[in-house]
């Protein structure tokens, strides 16, 4: 009776813990929402999926969730894809059924939950007998490896009574394979939230300032609803008089379709930067995201990395977890198509290759032209 | 040398294609086979980042010709996962070396008979031996 009432509590306490001091236009909508589908007062162990396009908000609603919640669970992890990487390095060394590799992959997660340092099982079964009596919360960010799900979260009895897994995903699919049938689709933001998020972003605050109201309503107009995009565009307008808002809008238009419109954002973004930022921008789209800051510090000596990445920072184009560079999804994306485009036809005259096709060329080619000069000579 | 209009200058210049690549990051497993020319890094005189990632397949398909003895002395991070040698190449100079990472690699020693020094800081160097 007395733990019914408490989990009662915790469900309300959810919805009414004091706003985050970094405001998150419309957390509370995606709360509500999430909160109806997690049940927290049911001693059911619930796997729930959150999915939704690039960059509409997947991961910022996961952070805030975690926040709220880890504090009423046993133990908690927050699995994102430094995490997946790592555990693919683990991997590397045979193939993926071997039994060996799930189990460090299953140890470093349980050290992850538990807090422990350097936990080594070396049974399938360790996993359930360590956590089945634990009341845990986890979330699993930015998955695209059905072998992530299988291994670290097969089956729900693994787990104490309460315990929650949250999967975030932008392919639905993967949770459907994994019969997670409670999923929460994440869904553009409204007119009016969609204005609060760019003043956020460009004003610190959820409203325009005197002058600025229609600016605001017609670059969303132009923008489109798409948080990733926003926010963005407010960090780049940040400080800005009305001229420069009112000259950006012919930027923005001419996209219908939405995933060009996205990337005209980005590339808006990407244009303002300084040529030293931007060149460390495509350093980390090609290369370095989910690197360690001291490496790539290390790794480009001799430029100002500090002061390139402070600026990427502040203009949201990367973040800074836990000592390591992420950039997002889209903004890598993009960031290669920029170096690809710098010679499309050879390769050999970009920047960096990542192209695996390209690659094969490349690293094949002196033997075609080896037999192109044979037959010329010939 | 000048044959059927083809100058040495000419050869160069197809060898020369690539010194413009600063880095190359390849994921094995998007690609069935690659048989890697001896001389497939010899034109890329700015190559600073080379990563080879290998994940989770049983055979390589990535080949090395026993003859392969070049990488760029540019280099500053080398990541290569299974690399197939049991030796780095011989004509391999680290001196811009950072970071050297060969996991699950075959390698039994790094240099034969050379003495190694590294100029920079060397951050991390890390091998697993099978």
């Amino acid at each position: 009776m007395i733990e019914e009432i408490a989990n009662d509590v915790l469900g309300k306490l959810l919805l009414t813990t004091p706003k985050d001091s970094e405001e998150l236009v419309g957390i509370e909508d995606h709360i509500a929402e999430m909160s109806l589908l997690l049940q927290l007062e049911s001693k059911e162990v619930r796997m729930v999926g959150i999915s939704g396009s690039s960059g509409i908000g997947k991961t910022t609603i996961a952070r805030a969730l975690f926040k709220r919640l880890s504090r009423h669970f046993q133990g908690s992890t927050f699995i994102d894809r430094a995490f997946v990487s790592y555990s693919r390095n683990i991997y590397s060394g045979a193939n993926p059924d071997d039994p060996n590799m799930k189990l460090q992959l299953q140890g470093h997660f349980l050290s992850e939950i538990l807090g422990k340092k350097d936990i080594k099982i070396d049974d399938p079964a360790a996993l359930e007998e360590r956590l089945k009596h634990q009341k845990v919360l986890i979330i699993i960010d930015d998955l695209d490896d059905i072998m992530v799900l299988d291994t670290l979260v097969g089956q729900t009895q693994w787990f104490g009574y309460g315990s929650r897994i949250i999967v975030v995903t932008n392919d639905k699919h993967f949770l459907i394979a994994h019969g997670i049938d409670h999923i929460y689709e994440v869904s553009f933001p409204t007119d009016v939230h969609a204005c609060q998020m760019l003043c956020q972003s460009a004003f610190k605050q959820n409203y325009a300032p005197k002058g600025f109201e229609d600016l605001v309503v017609d670059v969303v107009r132009h923008a489109g609803n798409f948080p990733l995009g926003l926010n963005l565009l407010g960090k780049y307008l940040r400080r800005r008089d009305m001229e420069y808002w009112m000259d950006m809008l012919p930027r923005l238009e001419n996209s219908l379709r939405i995933d060009g419109k996205i990337e005209k954002i980005l590339r808006i973004s990407y244009d303002g930067l300084e040529s030293e930022d931007q060149e460390i921008f495509r350093h980390i789209a090609c290369l370095f995201n989910h690197m360690e800051v001291t490496t790539i510090k290390s790794l480009l000596a001799d430029s100002d990395v500090s002061f390139a990445l402070e600026n990427l920072a502040d203009k949201s184009l990367i973040h800074v977890r836990q000592g390591y560079v992420v950039m997002h999804r889209s903004l890598q994306e993009m960031g290669r198509k920029i170096v690809r485009i710098q010679s499309i036809d050879k390769p050999g005259e970009r920047e960096f290759l990542v192209d695996p096709n390209d690659i094969h060329d490349i690293l094949n080619a002196c033997t075609v032209s080896l037999k192109k000069i044979f037959l010329i000579l010939s | 040398m000048n044959c059927m209009g083809l100058s040495i200058s000419h050869i160069y210049h197809i060898f020369q294609g690539t010194q413009k690549v600063l880095g190359i990051s390849l994921d094995i497993r998007n690609i069935r086979e690659l048989d890697v020319h001896e001389r497939a890094f010899k034109g890329m005189s700015n190559l600073r980042f080379l990563e080879i990632k290998n994940f989770g397949l049983k055979e390589d398909g990535l080949h090395l010709p026993p003859s392969f003895d070049y990488l760029p002395r540019t280099l500053k991070l080398l990541c290569w996962s299974k690399f197939p040698m049991r030796c780095m190449p011989f004509g391999f100079r680290p001196e811009n070396l950072v970071k050297l990472e060969m996991q699950y690699s075959k390698l039994h020693k790094l240099w034969e008979g050379v003495a190694v020094s590294f100029e920079n800081n060397f951050l991390c160097c890390y091998f697993v031996f099978l």
